[in-house]
């Protein structure tokens, strides 16, 4: 019983070993400690305009707006809205420090994640918004809409 | 007789590698995109935030040793009790969720967050109690092999 209480230990505590020392070479590791505090814009709305498909991809068309895809980096990878910036939750601190310096607080910024189903836009709008962003746009129907509408993709 | 042992036999690899092979193949989403399994282990509402991303980081690998500790047969009867403590641990989290109505997706074998018939909670829920049921059935038989070769030693 001891025998096997041990081994059961150390087979855990190999696996976080291996897990950690892994994620420092991952080129998509994560912070150990990640910021999951924010919370859904709905909850907090004020200065964030919702619009739906219509008026982003109207918004797109005018080159007016950065786009912010709040989906993981392998999401963005695969398919987003040309010209988008990838801003994921969970290591959003990380990513906003490369681009902050390039996009001017009063901006007009149009967050989006995959679908109304998701709450990465409205948690990354929220964000942006405590983050001195003045502009901000919650596109909430996603890319799943855009998509549904023939509007184009970039990969 | 000797048929009968080579049909437990070959149920006993097959359920083995099976089972190995399912947890190898579970993790393997988890370990190339961490902060999409960050986003299920959340979606749960049953970790603390500053435990996402570590849980994140860590099981993948948990899952990957004990699918591989049990194919290549080392500390059979360990890593098998850990993979049953495992199932329990899911089982419960399932159940807690299902029972208090979360709308989840399970992360099994995805990060998906999109519904399908795998990643329903309650088909999750019900694949865990086979898993388990193969799990136990894998250590009362590496009970009954320890058994056989201490009497005929």
């Amino acid at each position: 019983m001891k025998k096997l209480f041990i081994e059961s230990v150390g087979i855990i505590l190999t696996a976080v070993l291996l897990g950690l020392l892994t994620n420092m070479i991952n080129p998509a590791g994560i912070p150990i400690i990640g910021d999951w505090s924010e919370q859904p814009a709905q909850e907090n709305a004020g200065e964030i305009t919702v619009i739906n498909v219509e008026q982003a991809y109207k918004i797109w068309q005018s080159k007016d707006a950065v786009f912010i895809d709040a989906r993981t980096p392998s999401d963005f990878a695969i398919d987003h809205i040309p010209g988008a910036i990838n801003l994921p939750r969970g290591n959003t601190s990380e990513y906003f420090t490369a681009i902050q310096t390039t996009i001017k607080p009063d901006t007009k910024l149009v967050v989006y994640c995959s679908s109304k189903d998701c709450e990465d836009s409205s948690v990354i709008a929220n964000f942006l918004k405590n983050n001195e962003y003045t502009s901000i746009y919650l596109y909430e129907d996603g890319i799943i809409a855009w998509d549904m509408h023939n509007f184009p993709l970039e990969q | 007789m000797t048929q009968k042992l080579n049909v437990s036999t070959i149920v006993y690899w097959t359920l083995r590698v099976f089972l190995g092979g399912l947890f190898i193949f579970s993790s393997m989403h988890k370990l190339f995109d961490p902060l999409g399994f960050a986003k299920i282990i959340y979606s749960y509402q049953l970790t603390p935030h500053f435990l996402i991303n570590f849980a994140a980081i860590v099981m993948p690998f948990v899952e990957l040793l004990c699918g591989l500790l049990l194919i290549f047969g080392v500390f059979r009867i360990s890593t098998l009790f850990t993979i049953e403590a495992l199932l329990i641990f899911f089982t419960i989290l399932i159940g807690i969720n299902i029972v208090r109505g979360i709308d989840f997706t399970c992360g099994c074998f995805s990060n998906s967050t999109e519904k399908s018939l795998f990643n329903q909670p309650i088909v999750s829920f019900a694949k865990n109690f086979v898993l388990l049921a193969i799990g136990g059935y894998l250590i009362k038989r590496e009970q009954t092999l320890i058994k056989k070769r201490y009497h005929s030693q």
